[in-house]
């Protein structure tokens, strides 16, 4: 009976986030005579979206925890730059290669601060982002790093759909099928009570960040291989992009074990056929602002249980 | 009464959606027949033929305000509908903009890059989708980005102002007066910005002024809130810095630098100079806060508008790739200042007429082409445009 309710509440989580996604699809279909459905607009949407997801994909471990991640974009800023450096816009394997080495040295100096040191995530994600940005614009400044044909040439639908497939095959192993995803649900759950399970809630913590940073290694390169180049703003806006689609996705704003993969596809898609969406209706830009605005705040309301201090979907 | 709560949920989600999608103001089909539209050439006649994008960091400050109400004069003279969206100056957005743009079926698009490095990837998009792409406020400085263009048909080429003659000119206008200087240097990456900082510095040495200190505004999205603390410390701690050089006054910058030198009982002591234009700039030169202001390059998109126009029409005004240059006008005195907030900044006066505007079409003017738009462009003074308004009004 126990098993039944269970299974009825997670059909209703799933239902609630699928629904939203669902109804964003089709009224933008609507509205916008059935442009937004045209293959080569679908397609443009599903890259922009495989982008982000990747990197989102990452930053739900860190959210299961509990934790809200904004060093994001800053460390996909470094990831772009180094990766550039170390294969000189052209060797595929060391772009990827050095940028995830350096996403996961960024994200454990993230999480050693706030885990060991005990520094608010909040401060930490910002001096990173802030960082982040800096290094892209310094780097950018004299030398322009437009990445190399030789790379140009994966920039293809199949590229991206392969890669993003993989990391969310693997993502949902981690999270469902290992130790380590139980035991991060359960820090976020109650990391009191996990820690006096003997879970060792700080090191665990830190390997949630360590995926943060092995996926912004690679969402940095995917990043760059979409534009063609490095500049400045490589990875600026990204964290917001990924905490409004997980939110949207039904993701616990506490984490938890109502953590679940499909909470990054669902609201990061959403996100973005909202955002085309609204451009094709021919939405003003400082409309655009106040829609995702007032989505955002909703996207709150309906993902925390204010009772209890977390989520229902 | 959990069914009851989950439907409240989806209800909500739903009339998020709704609200969102009735806040465009209704629906349609974006997508229209590009050859239907190149049948008809008439006048403006309320009639939308074209439609286009256009891309600028911010359409809420100075520069922008006015650079899309000399655009959009434009557009609805010639029966263009014109799609706007903010990008900040971000690359990425940028290209997923294009690409939405694109998407909801434009005609054109009309962009200030965020750098020289987006461009390619901007202009392959477009000339995959036959969309014309047209550059305003830069210049492309990178040889291999501006081979790499050549190839694109759809790419009709760039209108840009001088930042580093007009810098060095700001720098000697400075120079006459004052000896030692602080400057706000930006987050580099922005190519128009960084020639202004470089022309700046070289200048400077030149004129064998002191430069004091520098201070970096590293908000790229909001940098006017770098501006506070910079003047602050330079007033503070270089009390004898006479002025400040600032490479960008707008979104919000020029405001807090006066206010700063108000605020800190410097006025008559220290004196701003920079670009871009701002609220208050008149009061500023009044109060003999600001001694130099290049500005009213608002007009380069409009001019950028009339090629990429001539293009959708199938009347190019050149069978290559153009690049314009655009003169800043340099503002002394409060009297010029007061002169180009009252003529070219006053939404009350048109930059030109529906009927000068006409004239800038092949359409209508058969003689008009690449070097008459350029030689209109060179007549772009303050006296000339401030003539022309008042000769059509009297």
């Amino acid at each position: 009976m126990m098993i039944k309710k269970i299974d009825n509440q997670t059909l209703k989580r799933e239902f609630t986030s699928l629904a939203g996604l669902i109804a964003v699809i089709i009224l933008t279909a609507v509205l916008t005579g059935g442009a937004s459905l045209e293959k080569s607009n679908v397609q443009t949407v599903l890259i922009q979206f495989m982008v982000v997801l990747v990197s989102a994909a990452g930053s739900m471990f860190v959210s299961a925890t509990g934790a809200l991640d904004l060093s994001i974009g800053g460390i996909i800023g470094i990831c772009s730059v180094i990766g550039f450096w170390a294969g000189k816009g052209e060797n595929v394997p060391m772009i990827i290669g050095a940028g995830v080495v350096v996403g996961i040295a960024c994200a454990c100096l993230n999480g050693f601060l706030i885990n060991y040191l005990n520094i608010p995530g909040l401060f930490t994600g910002i001096v990173i982002m802030t960082v982040g940005k800096n290094v892209a614009a310094l780097a950018t400044q004299k030398v322009q790093m437009i990445v190399s044909v030789k790379v140009t040439h994966l920039d293809r639908f199949e590229f991206y759909f392969i890669i993003v497939v993989f990391v969310i095959i693997l993502g949902y192993i981690i999270l469902n099928h290992t130790l380590f995803g139980t035991y991060i649900k359960a820090i976020g759950s109650n990391a009191t009570s996990a820690l006096y399970s003997g879970i060792r809630v700080k090191r665990y913590a830190m390997a949630a960040y360590v995926i943060t940073g092995i996926t912004c290694g690679v969402a940095a390169f995917l990043r760059m291989l979409r534009l063609g180049a490095v500049t400045s703003a490589s990875g600026v806006g990204v964290e917001l992009d990924v905490i409004l689609g997980l939110l949207l996705g039904g993701m616990p704003v506490t984490g938890g074990t109502s953590t679940k993969v499909r909470a990054p596809i669902i609201g990061v898609l959403m996100l973005y056929v909202l955002s085309n969406g609204l451009i094709l209706m021919g939405v003003p830009h400082d409309m655009i602002n106040l829609c995702k605005g007032v989505i955002f705040i909703f996207a709150c309301w309906i993902s925390m249980d204010r009772k209890r201090g977390e989520t229902l979907i | 009464m959990r069914n009851k709560k989950t439907f409240t949920r989806v209800v909500s989600i739903l009339l998020i959606v709704m609200m969102a999608a009735f806040m465009s103001g209704g629906c349609g089909s974006p997508k229209e027949d590009k050859a239907d539209k190149n049948e008809t050439q008439s006048k403006s006649s309320g009639e939308i033929k074209y439609k286009i994008g256009f891309l600028h960091t911010s359409f809420s400050d100075s520069l922008g305000e006015n650079a899309l109400r000399c655009v959009n004069k434009a557009a609805d003279t010639l029966g263009v509908e014109v799609q706007t969206f903010e990008d900040g100056g971000n690359g990425d957005k940028q290209l997923s903009t294009v690409e939405n743009m694109i998407s909801s079926g434009v005609d054109g698009i009309l962009i200030c890059p965020a750098s020289d490095a987006v461009i390619p990837k901007i202009a392959e998009v477009c000339e995959k989708n036959e969309v014309y792409l047209m550059v305003c406020f830069r210049q492309v400085l990178t040889e291999e980005i501006k081979e790499a263009l050549k190839g694109y048909k759809y790419y009709l080429g760039n209108c840009y102002e001088s930042e580093t003659d007009t810098a060095a000119m700001i720098t000697d206008i400075v120079a006459e007066e004052n000896e030692n200087v602080c400057m706000f240097v930006q987050a580099p990456g922005m190519v128009a910005v960084d020639e202004r900082i470089e022309s700046f510095k070289s200048q400077a040495a030149v004129d064998n002024m002191n430069i004091l200190a520098d201070y970096t505004i590293a908000n790229i999205s909001n940098p006017s809130e770098d501006i506070t603390p910079g003047m602050d410390m330079f007033l503070n701690s270089y009390p004898e810095a006479t002025a400040v050089f600032l490479p960008g006054t707008a979104v919000g910058m020029g405001e807090a630098a006066v206010a700063s030198v108000k605020s800190n009982g410097k006025v008559g002591d220290v004196k701003l100079a920079g670009f871009d234009s701002f609220e208050g700039m008149d009061g500023a030169f009044d109060d003999g806060i600001l001694c130099a202001l290049a500005t009213a390059h608002h007009a380069d998109p409009f001019y950028s508008f009339m090629v990429l126009y001539n293009a959708m029409a199938g009347t190019p005004l050149s069978e290559e790739q153009v690049e314009l240059h655009l003169n800043y006008m340099v503002l002394t005195d409060a009297e010029t200042c007061s002169e180009l907030k009252e003529y070219i900044l006053n939404p009350e006066y048109d930059l030109y007429s529906s009927d000068e505007i006409l004239q800038f079409t092949k359409a209508e003017n058969p003689d008009f082409d690449i070097d008459a738009l350029q030689k209109e462009m060179d007549q772009y003074t303050l006296e000339n445009v401030v003539e022309r308004i008042k000769n059509r009004n009297e």
